[in-house]
């Protein structure tokens, strides 16, 4: 049985929106800050750790599972940069089966192997695939697994969209012991409005943003050198930004429960937007305070 | 740390490394839990077993003033119609769960059966059984919970069975008393000591019960009977009693073990009280436990000699017996067919686990090479044995005693059975003296032919059992 060791933290967010980039390089940081940290991908990808694990290969706990009876902590785990322990719970063979179950089972399985009172870890943290799609996905926020949710959201509409589907989850979760949220990371921030664009969809959702990560070429090559930012180039500006990320999550334990909005809120929100962007990009003059 | 910080407690294979599928010699049994770890076995070929949501079920129709809502399709509340109807106990709903609530999930549906569960029955608990389809379907059992429990004002527990964690059905009484305790008494401070006993009794025969109750009334013990027939009030009352004792561990072990580990309640199993022998070192051991020994050692004089008379010259002296009970319950017959000079001819348990190593080292000393089957709900694999061994007297519980009787063999049925105590011994052997003088039912039965091929019976019996070979 699991006694709870550290701080756990589940990072959700869309696919492809960068959650597995942008979680390996916190774990790296608050594993160079000195921190005992574990990384566990729930994803039936299994490409979280990549980075933080020189993109060698590690076999998944459900992989494993399927082919062993008797699982050991060795069999399903590497120790990545800074001794950021890393683990992917993998899922079955695509088209089969269910995706949700075997992050549960992943989950339970770590829990009965006394991983987190054995390694004593100060942070956990879960990278969960994109939306909430399912009650299997929501299980780390909704199971007492997760004390805070982080969602990695870009300015795209469809991440937008999935983010305030996370904060649904969150709303029904957090009264009954599910995680509440700790705030929203806005990754590849590029084109001039998207700052805005987040902060301002954060705001109408009573959430706070916590970090703006911008577009850098310096994550794409730190990722073909099969590294994080923060051990391929150390000083860059974009490894700042994200030990700026990681000492929020250490110092700020603050969270809340968001307010999402409802179907008709978020279509007139995103048509409020359209307009504005149309606007910027054919260089309509107008009081802009938004942006 | 605590046993009841999870939503579930470990499965049997986990904390009592418990088998449910195994064919050998006792010796050989005893070198099962010799090591860290018991090696599991699959069975290839499986015709019937039950499962942890039965077994959870058996608990609940039996606590008072208690309704249970089943989170299920209708098929899943087959087993909570039989306790109703074959035995008139326990009120229950089923959410009869389709195809929509499959996808869309059935939170509204749930909310909405508990409501009117309580409106309709005004119990003083309300239970919320899941089921395999809400497991799968990860419902939100425990908001609905937190959301009801303070507008009802009662006590709503989830019981989160899932019919497939564990291959051991008796899983389910782990899971049925593990949510009970979370709910209503973790965190709590032990209650006051009261100086009541716990009888810890799981689906005992309420004679029996009677039986129990008289024995240690005798000795002067009060008692907070649990789980069976408890109320709310006596798990609270069990954290602050003197000594649990146990009357079948295989089901209650678990309650014992968290009252004695986490609110320092003395946990006694002395075996059970099957036998006027075992009945009296239950007796003696309940009495010592209680500082009772002398009153316990003279009430088992005066009652000992009691059914010695009633008896008379009842003696198995003879005859061969085979058993296939809970393995609890047959450790403890087997023990009563020995204490009147009958031999045991081979023994089939539900499951094996641990807790029974004790008794596999007696009865491996004494008889190295008596067979012990593990199974549940294996009548073809039990029947192949039947056959080989050729026993002249068979006990047991199961759903196939009438496929036993085509052999000819004379059956004694312990299902629904008082068995316990001098009273239920008693009752047993004058049971088994009239099955054993009137054969000629059996000799009608053995003319019907068996339900199996001639090959399948060919076969060895444990042709199914394999080592799991990843």
């Amino acid at each position: 049985m699991s006694e709870k060791q550290g701080k756990h933290i589940a990072i959700y967010g869309k696919g492809g929106i960068g959650k597995s980039t942008t979680t390996s390089n916190i774990s790296a940081a608050l594993a160079e800050a000195g921190y005992r940290v574990i990384q566990v991908g729930c994803d039936p990808k299994s490409d979280s750790t990549t980075i933080l694990r020189g993109g060698n290969d590690l076999p998944t706990v459900l992989d494993t599972l399927r082919e062993q009876s008797k699982v050991r902590l060795e069999d399903i785990s590497a120790v990545g940069f800074g001794g950021v322990l890393c683990i992917e719970a993998g899922g079955p063979v695509p088209g089969v089966g269910c995706a949700g179950r075997g992050i549960n089972a992943a989950v339970e399985l770590l829990q009965d192997l006394k991983v987190f009172e054995e390694y004593k870890p100060d942070f956990v943290l879960y990278d969960v695939l994109g939306d909430v799609v399912c009650g299997g996905f929501a299980v780390p926020i909704r199971d007492g697994i997760a004390d805070r949710a982080f969602v990695v959201t870009s300015s795209d509409f469809m991440a937008v969209f999935a983010a305030n589907n996370l904060f649904k989850a969150i709303n029904k979760y957090a009264p009954s012991g599910g995680a509440r949220l700790g705030g929203v990371i806005a990754n590849s921030i590029q084109a001039s409005y998207s700052k805005a664009l987040i902060h301002d969809f954060a705001e109408e959702s009573g959430v706070p943003v916590i970090g703006y990560v911008p577009r850098s070429i310096t994550v794409a090559q730190s990722e073909l050198y099969g590294k994080t930012v923060i051990e391929a180039l150390p000083e860059s500006e974009q490894a700042e930004v994200y030990r700026k990320l990681a000492r929020y999550i250490d110092e700020n334990n603050d969270s809340v429960i968001p307010k999402p909005l409802n179907g008709p809120e978020l279509k007139k929100w995103a048509r409020k937007w359209g307009d504005r962007i149309f606007e910027v990009e054919t260089g309509v003059v107008q009081k802009m305070e938004a942006i | 740390m605590s046993y009841l910080k999870t939503k579930t407690p470990r499965i049997r294979e986990k904390r009592l490394d418990t088998l449910n599928a195994w064919l050998g010699p006792a010796k050989s049994a005893v070198g099962e839990f010799a090591g860290d770890e018991a090696v599991q076995r699959i069975r290839t070929f499986s015709q019937s077993t039950n499962d942890d949501v039965l077994h959870a079920l058996r608990i609940l129709s039996r606590i008072e003033n208690s309704v249970t809502v089943i989170h299920a399709p209708r098929g899943c509340a087959a087993g909570a119609l039989y306790h109703k109807l074959a035995l008139g106990q326990g009120n229950w709903l089923v959410t009869n769960l389709d195809q929509k609530d499959t996808i869309m999930g059935a939170d509204r549906k749930l909310r909405k059966a508990v409501t009117s569960a309580h409106r309709t029955y005004r119990p003083e608990v309300l239970f919320i059984l899941s089921s395999p389809v809400a497991a799968i379907n990860n419902d939100d059992i425990q908001a609905v919970v937190d959301e009801l429990q303070d507008e009802l004002e009662l006590p709503v527990i989830p019981v989160f069975v899932t019919g497939f964690a564990s291959r051991n059905a008796v899983t389910g009484y782990d899971i049925v008393l593990h949510s009970i305790l979370r709910q209503l008494v973790r965190g709590r401070e032990a209650g006051e000591r009261n100086g009541r006993v716990n009888l810890l009794s799981v689906t005992e025969h309420r004679a029996d019960i009677q039986e129990i109750t008289r024995l240690l009334t005798a000795l002067g013990l009060e008692l907070n009977i649990l789980p069976d027939h408890a109320t709310p009030g006596s798990f609270v009352q069990a954290t602050g009693a003197r000594l649990s004792l146990s009357l079948n561990q295989d089901a209650e072990n678990y309650l014992g073990t968290v009252l004695r580990d986490e609110y320092g309640v003395p946990y006694q199993a002395p075996g059970r009280p099957v036998g006027i022998e075992a009945t009296g070192q239950w007796l003696v051991a309940a009495g010592k436990a209680a500082g009772l020994e002398q009153a316990a050692a003279e009430l088992h004089r005066q009652e000992s000699a009691r059914i010695g008379r009633e008896l008379g010259d009842f003696s198995l002296s003879g005859v061969r017996v085979y058993l296939s009970l809970p393995p609890g319950m047959a450790f403890s017959v087997a023990s009563l067919v020995e204490e009147f000079g009958g031999e045991i001819a081979g023994i089939t348990v539900s499951h094996l686990d641990v807790l029974h190593k004790a008794r596999l080292e007696d009865i491996a000393s004494r008889h190295p090479s008596l067979q012990i089957h593990v199974a549940d709900g294996q009548p073809f694999e039990e029947l192949n044995i039947l056959r080989r061994i050729g026993p002249d007297l068979y006990i047991g519980d199961g759903n196939h005693l009438g496929q036993v009787g085509r052999l000819g063999i004379p059956v004694v049925s312990l299902e629904h059975s008082r068995l316990l105590g001098y009273d239920g011994t008693l009752i047993l052997c004058r049971r088994i003296s009239v099955v054993l003088k009137n054969r000629s039912f059996g000799q009608r039965l053995a003319s019907v032919a068996l339900p199996y091929k001639e090959s399948w019976l060919q076969r060895s019996p444990n042709w199914h059992i394999k080592k799991e070979v990843k």
